[in-house]
Parts: C-alpha cells; structure tokens; sequence
C-alpha cells in the first residue's frame, strides 16, 4: 500500500526527469546554442504576450518561466544566457515588463531549473525556489520602491506584508514545480528518439 | 509585412534610405546614446524634443506609416495602463512624459531593427561585443543567439497563433470568463510549443553544421563593414546627446 502511495517528499526524484533534457540537447554544442535561442525567445514572447494580445495574453505571461527553466535544466550557464537574452528582448520589444521579468518569473524560473538539477525532493525545491522569488519581490518593492503588485500594497517593509508574500511565494512556487516537473515528463516522453531512449531508462533504474 | 504588433520591430524593411546606408555600429552607438539620455531626461519639453528627433528620423528612413501605426497599437494598453497608474501617483504631466518616452524608445528600436538586414545586425553586434573576447565572453555565440532569437520571434509568435487557434477550433467547453480553465488552457499550449521549437532547434542547428558552422570559432563574414564619413557624423551626434541635454537640464 505503501508502495502505492509514496509520501509527497518520497516520490521520483526530479533529478532523474532532468536527465533526459541534458542528454538530448546539451550533447552537440550548435544545438545547445540555438535551443538556448530559442528557448530565449520563447520567454520573451509570453512575457511580452500581454502587450500584443490584449486579454489572452495576460494569461500567457506568467508562462515565460518554463523556458528559462527548461534553459536552466541544460546548464545553469545557459540559464543565465537564456534569461539575459529575454531581458535583451524585452528591452526591445516590450520595455514595460523589464522591472517585472527579472526579478519575479524570470527568477522563479532559474532557481527552479537549478533546484530542480540539484536537489533530491520536492519540499527542497518549492522551498529554494520560493526563497529566491521572495527576494524578487521584496527588492522591486523596498529597494526599487516599485509598485509590483498594485497601489494597495506598502513600500515600507512591514513584517505582515513580507509573511504574505512568502506565502504567496510559496505557493506560487508549489504551483510551478509541479507543472515544471509534469512538463519535463511529457517532454522525456516525446522530445527523446527511440535511440537514447533505452539508454537513459537503463540509467535511470541504476539511480 | 507582418501582422504581429510589436514583433514587427524585429522585421527588416528593405529600402535605400539614408538609415538603411547607416553602418549597424553607427546605429547601435546612437540609439545606445539616444536611450541613456532619453531615460535620464526629466523635463517635458525635452522629452518632446527626443520624440520629434525620433520622427524626424522616421521620416528621414521613409519606412510605412502602417508600420509606425502597428507598432504604437501594440503597445497601447501598456501605455493605457502606466498612464493610469502615473496620473493617479504623480500627475497628468508625469503621464506625459512617460508616454513620450515610451513612444520615442519603441520608434528608434523600430528605426534600428527595421533598416538593417539581420546579417549586418549581427555583423555590427559581433564587431562591437569582440573587446570583451579578452574577459573570456563568447562573443561570437552571444550575437549568433542574438540574431536567432529575433529573426525567430515572429516565427514563434505564429506557432503560439496556430495552436491557439487549433485550441479554439477544437471547442472552448468553459466560457470565455473561466478563468481557471482558460489558465489550464494556456499551460498546454506548452508542451506542443516546445516540442516545436526542440524541432526546429534540431533541424537549424543541422543546417547550420552543413555549412560548417562551429560555435565559438572566428568567422568569415558576407558583409564586409567599413565606416565612411556618414557613419562618423552619426557617431558624433551620439556623443553630443548626452552633452546637450546636460547642458539643458
């Protein structure tokens, strides 16, 4: 029984759902750079999704963090250069969503990639990655005094307002985790040629 | 043209203008200068002169009003809602300015993007980023990633289209207010998105070996870029922005 229902911090260790990423894209070099591109400007095209497609568009721009963590999950290296290339972008094509981006979905979607690579549950994942998107917020609010989420919200530090938002943030990064995790495996599934396939699913069961 | 907003910055117009005969360097070294200084700007009067500056420019690269007008649209609910947001904290003159500002950055993006071809795009950027080949940046890679994510933008955008119109044909069961299910809409659209774009990722950097292409490595280029005296007036307007508003202000 308990087999069949392993606790939440028991279950398959996201790291294996990484591998197969790593494997397929980061092997050739050409690939890796314009997977990377394009994974660049995946982001900044759901961030910037708002601007250009009024109404529908809203819902996609918190999407742009799933490229930067599917970039972060080839190397924490091309992470950095898929979420610096997305900020070039929105420089040019939607200024607006700068203070926005990098340091909230942006920043979620790296310390995700990250945690995701490193760390062997989910508790320590959804932990790490809703740290790093508390610092976002807490710095475009008290240090850049930016109204980040609406008029109603103080810019003096305020134990209350900081405790809300760490929730929110952990919540928020709960949410992400899961879809992140669920998109890796689809992605395993469908993305790995029927070559590499056996050889990492041997890999796996050694883990 | 494309029909795609904002994405149509992105988009080479072909023409002869004088900014089409602008070096890609001259350009990137004035709107760098022209941005720094419109940012820095706190007057009303001199943002309007930067936003006259800019459709001086415009006029000078005798690119399409329908472009100009597409452009603006795209990113009028963005200026809707930071005017908003600025007459309530800071007041109607604040609201002016930040539009101005906003309109004159959109238009010299448009204005660079639009009269250089992505080669000399890439080109101009590889020549300026080569210093920083001394501090170990991959400069070469940096513009190749660079020029990819623009000319691919538009492409992307058509994909994200495509398959949400594919997701419409296929029945909304939940009403256009669900909220909740049309999140859960939009987040499948990533999994065919991406999948696309691992495809393509495969099929370009395929292409891109067969002509020998090896990242990091000196490349030969088909434009050759020389700066001629049009270039150097150019550049000297660069400098002198930043000294004029100086002076002004």
């Amino acid at each position: 029984m308990r087999g069949q229902f392993p606790k939440y911090r028991d279950k398959l260790s996201p790291r294996t759902e990484s591998a197969s990423l790593k494997a397929r894209v980061g092997a050739n070099q050409t690939k890796t750079l314009v997977t990377i591109a394009f994974l660049g400007a995946l982001t900044a095209l759901f961030q910037s999704a708002g601007g250009f497609l009024p109404g529908p568009g809203y819902l996609l721009s918190p999407l742009s963090t799933a490229p930067v963590v599917l970039a972060a999950l080839i190397s924490l290296r091309s992470g950095f250069t898929a979420y610096a290339l997305s900020i070039v972008l929105l420089l040019l094509i939607q200024p607006s969503e700068l203070i926005v981006f990098p340091f909230t979905t942006g920043l979620l979607g790296l310390a995700l990639g990250f945690s995701i690579a490193r760390s062997k549950n989910r508790i320590q994942i959804i932990l790490f990655s809703a740290l790093a998107l508390w610092a976002g917020i807490a710095l475009v609010l008290y240090a850049f005094r930016f109204p980040l989420l609406g008029p109603s919200v103080a810019l003096r530090f305020d134990i209350a307002t900081a405790t809300y938002i760490f929730l929110f943030s952990l919540l928020y990064s709960a949410i992400w985790t899961e879809i992140s995790l669920r998109l890796l495996a689809r992605l395993r599934k469908s993305v790995l040629s029927p070559q590499i396939r056996p050889l990492l699913k041997n890999g796996e069961d050694d883990e | 043209m494309s029909s795609f907003g904002a994405l149509s910055t992105l988009q080479y117009v072909p023409g002869d203008s004088f900014l089409h005969r602008v070096d890609p360097r001259s350009k990137y070294g004035f709107v760098a200068s022209y941005s720094i200084s419109l940012v820095s700007s706190h007057s009303l009067t001199a943002s309007l002169i930067y936003t006259l500056v800019a459709l001086f420019l415009f006029l000078l690269s005798k690119l399409s009003l329908i472009l100009l007008w597409e452009n603006l649209r795209a990113f009028f609910v963005v200026i809707l809602i930071l005017n908003y947001f600025q007459v309530a904290l800071n007041g109607i003159e604040a609201a002016a300015q930040i539009t101005l500002k906003l309109i004159s950055f959109i238009l010299m993006v448009m204005l660079l993007l639009s009269t250089t071809p992505p080669e000399k795009q890439m080109e101009g950027l590889r020549k300026l980023l080569s210093p920083l080949r001394r501090l170990g940046v991959k400069t070469e890679s940096c513009a190749v990633m660079f020029t990819i994510a623009v000319i691919y933008l538009p492409l992307l955008m058509e994909d994200l289209m495509r398959m949400m119109q594919a997701q419409r044909i296929r029945g909304p069961r939940y009403g256009r207010w669900n909220l909740a299910w049309r999140g859960r809409d939009m987040i499948s659209l990533l999994t065919p998105l991406l999948l696309t774009i691992f495809r393509r990722a495969e099929r370009l950097s395929d292409a891109m070996e067969s002509r020998c292409f090896l990242p990091g490595s000196e490349r030969t280029v088909f434009y050759q870029l020389k700066l001629d005296r049009r270039d150097i007036i150019v550049l000297i307007l660069a400098l002198l922005i930043p000294f004029i508003q100086f002076n002004f202000e």
